[in-house]
């Protein structure tokens, strides 16, 4: 082949882009630690990016809101815990006072402590977290039980996403548990009534009221283990949230992320690909007639 | 008997020729930069004597047969279309790459606003009636209107910017070929006269490049030797001696963008034609290829997903009990422009407590089923994607980035075919100085030789002329 002296210059040009740009490339990616920066450097891997982040923003986001909902739950168990001491203690009353036993001032004078119990459920069962009520179902500003100790609130149970699509839930009712909604016990109304078995000296309905306090003790319990089951289920489901965000980060670092050790040999071979192409370069085009001469043409 | 004179007028022709040699050697140095320029030799011959003279054959020295260039037909007919290719998808990856709204990495990107979203909206379902939370909400919806906006506007603009190359690029067509129309007129009228006009046609194949690496045009050569150019289409840009003119037009059916029209050499026109090849074709390629697919896809899921969110949202009831309400607004009829136009409703931008939180009037401030239907969009799939938003965000990333990929692919190996035919023509026709000093250097010892011949003669011609 003839090789002239502009195909000469126009291959050293060439020769030095390519090398300079393959050595750009490498020290791009090494000092950027990124090995996908824009769709075109890798589409499949730039789309799967793109989705694995949404991911990881989604877990972020359901184990944040879980984490919220646990809070709640436990304030939740704190305050049936104290509703649970408050039977207890009503439940041991009518246990002493339907003891034969007992005269009608001995029992009336237990009276203002069970009103006093009744009036203190009523307070707890109004506990506020956040600003909203949490034992009213889905209405949130409606106070759930007024002093008659009427349920004001509805059935719903409040839920959240624990996991992609999935709903679990977050609240207990207590209209169930405390108004023995769906064929339970009416606990209020039951200790409502032991007071005025109690005023009225009734050993039948101070019997009555301890059977009711016996299975609104139940109910209390049961309503303690499901709450706790849900705080369960939201603590796996936080767990299993932040497991997902490490193992689609790790994806995303394959995808994305430059192999360190790959790209500084890239960059070392680019280098060097670089200091031998102007060695060459510059030896090529310094032979010349031109030069052989002095600068001047050879006669 | 050889003629002493005839030495002498012989030498003087020799002369002239180890001239020309130097002259032309000198023009190839000069022109040794010069694009399309392809070196020239000059052949000599020597002159055959037509007498005998005393029963031998004296020479008649040499004499200059013609003045060469220096081309491969062959190589040359592989070029246009390897000027086409390289420039066409060269083009087309550098403005496809142009584009950043579509990377990963960006920040404030697309899914990254969307991904806010959902997650202000689940932190919402948590607590309704909050106002930060109302707040926190209200603005992720707005970040991510706005997102659509400027990830539409990046591409529109990437498509807008390739209007005004396609209309500079229109305009230098439109020169180079009546440059070429005109050369080829005068290329005709030189021939008429004799020689080979070995300057015009480097002229002539400069022009002729450089309509390949803008149009895509390939030449056809014509009895007379006049070249004519026909783009990819069909449509002839110059015929001999005249040629079309290129202009453009917004296109309302394209968002205003331009298209190509030609004008007839006749004036007939100007007709809307499509380019394929060349620096204009990459250019309308990539600007009504990729980056519209790009644009229509981003249409769709803005339109699709402010549709559905907003069907679920107008069922909510807002703080006030009012319902009804869109969160997003600005959507036109169709899913055209819906990127561009979407924004968060003016009014629950005001009033966060506009927000259709609960799922009926008696559950206000709001209920997790509501907002949890809001929530649930991020699993549902898209009318017209088929697929969530994020796995459309996904595909349209991919898709995007396979177009990039495959033009950058092309590009290369058009490079590459481009170096290598480039090579071989400068191979042929280029001009290489230590040649051309050899050559300089032949010429100026044959004048020297020439010159001892003509003062031998001249002795010689003194000693007759001593005679005595």
């Amino acid at each position: 082949m003839r090789v002239t002296d502009r195909l000469r210059f126009q291959n050293a040009q060439l020769y030095t882009t390519t090398a300079s740009e393959s050595m750009q490339a490498a020290f791009d990616q090494l000092s950027s630690g990124l090995r996908v920066v824009q769709p075109g450097d890798d589409p499949i891997a730039a789309g799967l990016i793109v989705s694995y982040k949404a991911q990881v923003s989604r877990m972020q986001a359901i184990a944040d809101s879980a984490q919220r909902a646990v809070d709640e739950l436990d304030s939740a168990d704190g305050a049936m815990a104290t509703m649970t001491n408050m039977l207890s203690r009503a439940h041991d009353l009518a246990i002493q006072f339907s003891n034969g036993s007992y005269g009608a001032e001995e029992r009336a004078s237990a009276a203002p402590e069970v009103g006093q119990i009744f009036e203190q459920m009523i307070a707890v069962l109004n506990t506020q977290v956040a600003g909203r009520f949490i034992f009213s179902g889905d209405l949130d500003t409606t106070t759930p039980f007024d002093g008659a100790g009427l349920y004001h609130g509805d059935d719903n149970t409040r839920q959240i996403e624990i996991a992609p699509g999935v709903l679990g839930s977050t609240s207990v009712s207590m209209n169930v548990a405390v108004k023995g909604f769906g064929g339970g016990t009416d606990v209020l109304t039951a200790l409502q009534n032991f007071q005025t078995a109690l005023t009225n000296n009734d050993a039948t309905g101070i019997a009555t009221a301890l059977s009711s306090l016996d299975t609104g003790l139940r109910q209390m319990t049961t309503a303690r283990s499901s709450g706790g089951a849900s705080t369960n289920t939201l603590q796996t489901a936080i767990s299993a949230a932040q497991a997902g965000q490490v193992n689609n980060n790790k994806t995303i670092s394959n995808l994305q992320d430059t192999d360190i050790v790959a790209a500084t040999s890239r960059l070392a071979l680019a280098q060097h690909a670089l200091q031998a192409t102007l060695d060459a370069t510059q030896r090529t085009l310094s032979l010349s007639l031109l030069t052989a001469n002095g600068g001047g043409p050879a006669l | 008997m050889p003629d002493l004179l005839a030495i002498l007028s012989n030498s003087a022709n020799s002369l002239y020729a180890a001239t020309a040699m130097v002259d032309i050697a000198g023009n190839n140095m000069d022109n040794v930069n010069t694009p399309g320029y392809s070196r020239q030799r000059v052949n000599l011959a020597s002159v055959v004597p037509l007498e005998v003279v005393g029963g031998q054959y004296y020479g008649g020295g040499v004499a200059i047969q013609s003045i060469q260039q220096s081309r491969d037909n062959f190589l040359e007919s592989q070029l246009p279309s390897v000027f086409s290719q390289h420039s066409q998808y060269s083009t087309q990856a550098n403005t496809l790459n142009g584009l950043t709204a579509l990377n990963p990495d960006q920040v404030g990107n697309l899914s990254n606003t969307l991904s806010a979203f959902y997650a202000a909206a689940r932190a919402l379902s948590q607590n309704p009636g909050d106002s930060g939370l109302r707040q926190t909400f209200v603005s992720a919806t707005q970040s991510l209107a706005t997102s659509f906006n400027n990830t539409s506007n990046a591409i529109e603009y990437s498509r807008t910017a390739t209007d005004s190359q396609i209309s500079a690029d229109a305009t230098k067509i439109t020169t180079l070929a009546a440059n070429m129309a005109d050369l080829n007129r005068r290329i005709g009228m030189a021939r008429g006269t004799g020689g080979e006009p070995n300057d015009l046609l480097d002229q002539r194949q400069a022009v002729q490049d450089q309509l390949e690496q803008l149009t895509g045009a390939t030449p056809i050569v014509n009895g007379n030797g006049d070249i004519s150019m026909a783009m990819s289409n069909g449509v002839m840009l110059v015929t001999g001696d005249t040629s079309s003119t290129l202009s453009v037009r917004a296109d309302v059916t394209n968002r205003g963008h331009y298209v190509v029209q030609y004008t007839q050499p006749d004036g007939s026109g100007p007709y809307d034609i499509t380019l394929a090849g060349g620096e204009i074709g990459g250019l309308i390629g990539a600007r009504d290829g990729a980056l519209n697919t790009a644009s229509t896809n981003l249409d769709s899921m803005a339109f699709d997903f402010a549709t559905s969110v907003n069907t679920i949202h107008a069922a909510g009831f807002a703080l006030d009990g009012t319902t009804g309400r869109n969160l997003f607004t600005g959507l036109p009829a169709t899913s055209p422009g819906a990127a561009a136009l979407v924004a968060i409703n003016a009014a629950i931008l005001a009033n966060p407590n506009l927000v259709g939180a609960a799922s009926a009037a008696i559950k206000v401030p709001g209920d997790a089923t509501q907002l949890n239907s809001l929530v649930g969009t991020e699993s549902t799939n898209l009318t017209t994607s088929g697929k969530t938003p994020a796995a459309t965000m996904q595909s349209m990333v991919a898709s995007y980035g396979s177009s990039v990929q495959a033009a950058s692919a092309i590009s290369s190996q058009a490079k590459a075919m481009h170096t290598q035919l480039t090579n071989m023509r400068e191979s042929v026709s280029g001009v290489s100085i230590d040649e051309e000093l050899i050559t300089m250097t032949k010429a100026q010892r044959a004048y020297q030789a020439v010159a001892h011949v003509i003062t031998t003669t001249n002795h010689m011609l003194d000693t007759l002329m001593a005679l005595k």
